[in-house]
């Protein structure tokens, strides 16, 4: 065991191998679109998995933090097989190396998915802060795969606007038989890079949830609509 | 077109007395002396699929087909008719070397995993294996043999997540940032 914590190693991957890592150990199995960093993980050379950071599905991630878009990106993904090596450690690794190869960064926001069991255990074991819920938004069904509203609206950009809504368009151009369903609720999480965002973020800060805890009882971090797009105020005022 | 350019470089390849026709199936005639036995139902998916691209090479004096014995076969179980052929006009000795060579040198090619893991899954993104040859075992098979190879790659692939926008000068040039 002690042999093996020794032997790991963080680096960049290719997306092939950060696909194949999401395909086999991650429980949605989908890797997101655009631009992202891939730290790949290896335990005495092996291949273990990948640590994904991207800029998120919605264009206003910064927002709520008053940053803007490019001082902002999510932890969208971390897919690991038979580590040895604590997430925990990955992660604070994998943060170093991505403001290393991203100086301008200075905010990482994740979210963790309550309905899936995921209460954010790594994120707690690595000093993130935690922001509270976020809102239920709608989702649709394409093709039999959950889509989140913006990568929906995204698809829909190439054909014709006639007025009707996202569902009804779906169904006309992409799939006969799209349908909208409410998205899980998510805990959020933020890692602030510069310390004096870390200082002005705490005041908001709320008590981790624990495993198993109802996530109603935890309460909101942001209002509804777009992924907590509306700013907390004081943040602006300063 | 100023007559100025200087002529290209005498070739130091010799090229078959060759010529592209398209003809009835009929004219052509597998190699009776072909060793090869491929897979005729892959290629037919193929062609099914993709169409029938390039042509088979057939001896001009026999009508043998010395290199595309499979195609040919593939292609008239999909209900060809005519076919592109590249008639060669070599004598029975060169006619047997190409033969043997065409596949030969195909045996001695190998893969380059991870290019071929990205294209099949390019072609999975598009649509999925059909008319690739592959399955969706093979593409499990090459991933699973390249997951314990995956190398460390550069930070050049990586994406730009604090890349500031910009926006260029139609007139000038000047790059600003856009805020």
């Amino acid at each position: 065991m002690s042999s093996r914590k020794a032997d790991l190693r963080l680096d960049f991957c290719s997306h092939a191998a950060a696909r194949y890592a999401i395909e086999h150990w991650y429980y949605t199995r989908t890797i997101p679109v655009g631009a992202l960093v891939k730290i790949g993980v290896w335990e005495s050379g092996t291949f273990e998995g990948v640590v994904l950071f991207g800029k998120g599905a919605s264009n206003n991630l910064g927002k709520p933090y008053a940053l803007e878009h490019f001082e902002v990106c999510e932890l969208v993904r971390v897919a690991l097989r038979r580590h040895a090596m604590p997430v925990s450690r990955v992660l604070g690794i994998a943060l170093r190396m991505l403001h290393k190869q991203c100086p301008g960064l200075k905010l990482v926001v994740t979210f963790a998915d309550a309905e899936h069991g995921h209460h954010g255990g790594i994120y707690q074991a690595t000093n993130w802060i935690f922001l509270g819920t976020t809102a239920r938004a709608e989702n649709y069904v394409i093709h039999g795969r959950e889509t989140h509203g913006v990568a929906a609206r995204k698809i829909l950009a190439r054909y014709p606007k006639d007025g009707s809504n996202t569902v009804t368009r779906l169904r006309r151009y992409i799939d006969a038989d799209a349908r909208v369903v409410l998205s899980s609720t998510k805990y959020r999480y933020v890692f602030p890079f510069d310390d004096e965002l870390r200082r002005r973020l705490l005041p908001f800060a709320l008590p981790y949830p624990k495993r198993g805890e109802s996530k109603d009882s935890v309460a909101p971090g942001s209002p509804p609509g777009d992924d907590g797009a509306s700013p907390i105020s004081p943040l602006h005022a300063c | 077109m100023n007559g100025s350019k200087s002529p290209a470089p005498k070739s130091r390849v010799r090229v078959c007395n060759e010529r592209y026709e398209v003809v009835a199936i009929e004219r052509l005639r597998p190699h009776p002396k072909n060793p090869r036995r491929g897979d005729v139902g892959a290629i037919a998916k193929s062609i099914a699929k993709n169409g029938f691209y390039g042509a088979v090479v057939a001896q001009t004096s026999t009508g043998h087909i010395l290199a595309g014995n499979h195609r040919f076969e593939a292609a008239k179980r999909e209900g060809a008719t005519e076919l592109p052929v590249v008639w060669v006009d070599v004598d029975d000795k060169t006619a047997r070397r190409i033969l043997l060579a065409d596949n030969k040198t195909n045996d001695e090619a190998g893969y380059d995993d991870m290019v071929l893991a990205r294209t099949l899954e390019e072609c999975r993104n598009d649509d999925d294996f059909t008319g690739t040859g592959y399955t969706e075992a093979d593409f499990e098979a090459l991933m699973e043999k390249l997951s314990d190879k995956f190398e460390p790659a550069s930070g050049d692939e990586q994406g730009d997540l604090d890349r500031v926008p910009s926006v260029t000068c139609p007139e000038c040039g000047h790059v600003f940032a856009k805020s």
